[in-house]
């Protein structure tokens, strides 16, 4: 594991509402960038077909991920498991989230991107993994921050899922 | 027409095709970018430190606006990571706010001053000496190969031509056309011709009769380092006066580039490296990162960059007529930018013509990978049969070995090609329907093999599907080290499975395929396993290393010289010969060993005419297609292939995504006395921990870790 990011973003939402999208399956199905397929496998389990795009390519993954150390509406622990389609190795991605609110309805979001890549998508170096986690969580901030302004719940919108 | 296929030539062609131009670019090599285009520091610059009123100047800050939306639009590799400029005296701290930052303001780009505390947490790996920085967080890397092929790949999507390997001998400029003759004696006459010919442009413009301008080299010499050392954004001195001096530039793909030196010269082919470019690139990258003391560079290469007689580019139409446009001078900004000089030169060209056609939109072809990997056909970085074919296939099709390299990421590792270019070498010759032996490395004259006396029949047997995915231990890897644990494994009564892209039987106990990815799961280990028809999971509570290691390549070391076809390893001699493929005729193999003996042994046997065995390393290489001659104590020994036997790195390449070893090459595995490493479960015994140890001592190192492995499972 490798630390590959370490950020607090701000969104314009409550702790409890970023909550609800980030624990319900087909929320996340609309959030997450590029998910294709989100399928509850359990409660705060999933599995899942994503593409990502990192830069020159796309790359299509079948992802398992699970929620843990959960502590509403403060801390989550996303782990990813992932195998890319097309290229030999796998991937694995914790992101540990800690959700600090602020007035107005607004909350500080700090996380930490740990990464293990193995097989081909090690040799695409770091700084093009960073640039593209750095893509990706961009877009799921904004994700987010939409589903959230639609209705102010989650499940609004399904056309935002598309890879950035 | 475009005559030049470097960067600038396929930008060029690029933005002649997004205006609705025909257009064909004829390039003399066998493969675009060839020429500087290949060998440079991969910076997008912001033009920080660009002299004012330049022409240079101009468009450095006009493709700063235009490169966000080109990475995009041509889908290559490109980071904005920033640079520090860094100051080691009060006085270089003074220069870098009255003159860099001044400059940089007047340039229009952002800049700003770090030091103390703040300095020390953004960039430790700093020099302790560097007291202040400069942080320039535009400056950005690309992938210079692949910007250059995305540009010419984008036109040939919109209808333009790409011809390679016909170099252009005459340009005969007329008031309506230009006639363009080829080296094969064809002709082709065009109404506008772009001369991007690069170090060439001013010879190609002699030939219409323009003696204008001239253009020269200036050789920089550059490093490649396989671990970064944390450094994750470009450091560079004060520039000086031959330009920005030796600096550290992350690698868009991972890795560090370093150099470059800069000596002017006057052979425009002379891309030769030396020893003491090495040091002087060490030791003053040394002067800016410390740490790279450790640095074992696994590369050194020359670029020739391009020195204008008149100080500055040179786009104008040509003195013969202003049917022929001069596109030169383009010094070490060419890849920076290319954008603003194709859209300024291809705006007047046609402004001069009366033609007026808007810039639209030429889609570049999106590459989705979704196909299965297959085989692993590089060990280093994973590649897989699925990519290479799909490299051979795609866009302008490659015709030599380098240009497959370069398009599909085979052999940039450790390794430098050397266990897996045989391989990459039949997959090319079958997509073009040529036997092997006329496969070049990269333009004419530098073969790579000829057809072996003796033709061994397949030593690898049937992919063995049905194996347990349960073990009690994964062997990765089935040399003497490997067997050995496995036999004392299964003497008390466990299950260990090897796997071993070598295998030449499968059985219950072993597989045929490639490790690549551990995974800890819990307590116990998730094997991940590529073969040719597919990947699977192995999972086991104990997992033993035993990946060997490779001969040193050429690559890695302090050798003089250009860099023909023709200088191997054992590893790839072995790869060669068991493909029915000699490696050369006149044969000169390195070191004194076992090892050694029995290449050359080998080699005869297989029908090379003559084979010397010296016991040191040559320290300089003479040829430029193929190798010519080595140079050995004080004599020179003519032959056309080198092959080193003398010594051999860990490779614990699984080890790095665990953190275990860093991307050093020849980084060895760190075991206890019984082989354990730091993470439980996991065992490495055999020449992946110890390279210098013989084939009795791996067998024997086996046994005892084998043992210990059992019993801890016991």
């Amino acid at each position: 594991m490798s630390l590959l990011l370490e950020e607090v973003r701000e969104i314009g939402a409550s702790a409890e509402a970023i909550w609800t999208v980030l624990l319900d399956a087909a929320a996340l199905a609309r959030v997450l960038p590029g998910a294709e397929d989100v399928v509850e496998v359990s409660a705060g389990r999933f599995e899942a077909v994503v593409a990502s795009r990192i830069q020159f390519i796309t790359i299509r993954a079948d992802v398992s991920g699970v929620m843990l150390d959960l502590d509403r509406p403060r801390h989550v622990r996303l782990v990813l498991d992932g195998r890319p389609r097309g290229l030999a190795g796998s991937f694995r991605v914790e992101v540990p989230f800690d959700l600090v609110p602020l007035a107005s309805q607004r909350t500080a979001v700090s996380y930490v991107v740990n990464l293990q890549v193995t097989g081909r998508l090690a040799a695409f170096g770091v700084p093009l993994m960073r640039s593209t986690m750095r893509r990706q969580i961009d877009q799921l901030v904004a994700n987010v921050e939409h589903e959230l302004a639609v209705t102010g719940t989650p499940g609004a919108d399904a056309q935002r899922n598309e890879v950035d | 027409m475009v005559v030049g296929g470097g960067v600038i030539g396929c930008a060029v062609l690029y933005e002649l095709t997004r205006r609705g131009v025909q257009a064909v670019l004829v390039e003399a090599q066998s493969d675009l970018g060839e020429g500087a285009s290949k060998a440079n520091s991969a910076i997008v610059h912001t033009g920080f430190d660009t002299k004012p009123g330049t022409i240079e100047a101009r468009l450095v800050a006009r493709a700063r606006a235009l490169w966000p939306e080109l990475a995009e639009a041509l889908s290559v590799p490109f980071v904005a990571v920033g640079a520090l400029m860094v100051a080691r005296t009060v006085d270089e701290q003074w220069r870098l706010t009255n003159e860099v930052q001044v400059a940089a303001s007047a340039n229009g780009v952002a800049t700003s001053l770090i030091q103390g505390a703040e300095l020390r947490q953004t960039a430790p790996y700093l020099h302790p000496e560097v007291i202040a920085a400069l942080s320039i967080p535009g400056e950005s890397i690309v992938d210079p190969f692949w910007l250059t092929r995305a540009y010419a790949e984008a036109a040939l999507a919109g209808g333009a031509q790409v011809i390679t390997g016909r170099p252009v001998i005459q340009l005969t400029v007329s008031v309506g056309s230009v006639d363009v003759l080829l080296a094969d004696r064809t002709s082709i006459v065009a109404e506008q011709v772009f001369d991007c010919a690069g170090l060439q442009a001013d010879i190609l413009a002699a030939t219409a009769g323009d003696g204008t301008f001239q253009v020269s080299p200036r050789k920089g010499q550059f490093l490649v380092s396989e671990e970064s050392y944390g450094v994750d954004r470009i450091v560079l001195p004060i520039p000086g006066p031959m330009g920005k001096g030796m600096l550290l530039t992350p690698i868009v793909f991972g890795g560090l580039l370093l150099g470059p030196t800069a000596v002017d010269q006057v052979d425009k082919d002379d891309r030769s490296t030396d020893a003491s470019g090495r040091r002087q690139i060490l030791e003053a990258c040394r002067q800016l990162v410390p740490a790279l003391d450790q640095a074992r560079p696994i590369r050194a290469f020359a670029g020739l960059r391009t020195v204008s007689s008149t100080g500055d580019y040179i786009l104008r139409p040509s003195a013969a007529g202003d049917r022929l446009w001069i596109v030169a001078g383009i010094r070490s900004t060419g890849v920076t930018a290319s954008p603003a000089v194709a859209e300024l030169v291809v705006h007047d060209a046609l402004r001069a013509r009366g033609w007026s056609p808007a810039a639209g939109s030429v889609k570049a072809r999106q590459s989705f990978l979704d196909a299965e990997a297959g085989e692993i056909v590089c060990l280093c970085r994973s590649v897989g049969r699925g990519e290479v074919l799909a490299a051979c296939r795609a866009g302008v099709v490659p015709t030599t070995l380098d240009a497959v390299k370069r398009r599909s990421g085979v052999a940039f590792g450790d390794c430098q090609g050397n266990q897996c270019l045989p391989q990459v070498a039949t997959i090319l010759a079958a997509e073009r329907g040529l036997p092997v032996p006329e496969i070049n490395k990269s333009g004419p004259g530098s073969w790579l093999f000829v057809a072996a006396n003796n033709r061994p029949t397949s030593l690898i047997a049937e992919l063995q599907e049905q194996i347990d995915a349960l073990a009690d231990v994964v062997i990765v890897g089935g040399g003497h080290a490997g067997r050995a644990a496995q036999h004392q494994i299964a003497r008390a009564g466990l299950n260990a499975i090897v796997v071993d892209r070598c295998a030449v039987s499968c059985d219950s106990a072993t597989m045929h395929g490639t490790a690549v990815g551990l995974v800890p799961e819990g307590a116990a280990w998730r094997v991940l396993v590529q073969a040719e028809r597919g990947a699977w999971d192995l999972r086991s509570a104990a997992v033993i290393l035993a990946t060997g290691g490779y001969v040193e390549p050429r690559e890695h070391r302090a050798i003089s010289g250009p860099r023909p076809s023709g200088i191997f390893t054992a590893d790839l001699v072995d790869i060669a010969l068991a493909q029915g493929l000699l490696p050369g005729r006149r044969i000169v193999v390195v070191g004194g060993g076992l090892s050694a003996a029995r290449i050359a042994t080998a080699l005869l046997a297989y029908g090379a005419e003559a084979v010397d065995q010296v016991d040191v390393i040559p320290d300089e290489v003479r040829g430029l297609g193929r190798l010519e001659a080595v140079h050995v104590g004080d004599r020179w020994i003519a032959c056309d292939t080198l092959v080193m036997a003398d010594r051999l790195l860990a490779q614990p390449f699984l080890l790095r995504s665990l953190g275990l070893v860093d991307s050093s090459a020849g980084g060895r595995a760190m075991v206890s006395d019984d082989g354990r490493l730091s993470m439980p479960g996991l065992w490495a015994v055999g020449c992946c921990a110890a390279p210098d140890i013989d084939h009795l001592r791996c067998a024997d190192s086996g046994r005892r870790v084998g043992d210990s492995v059992a019993a801890s499972l016991v």
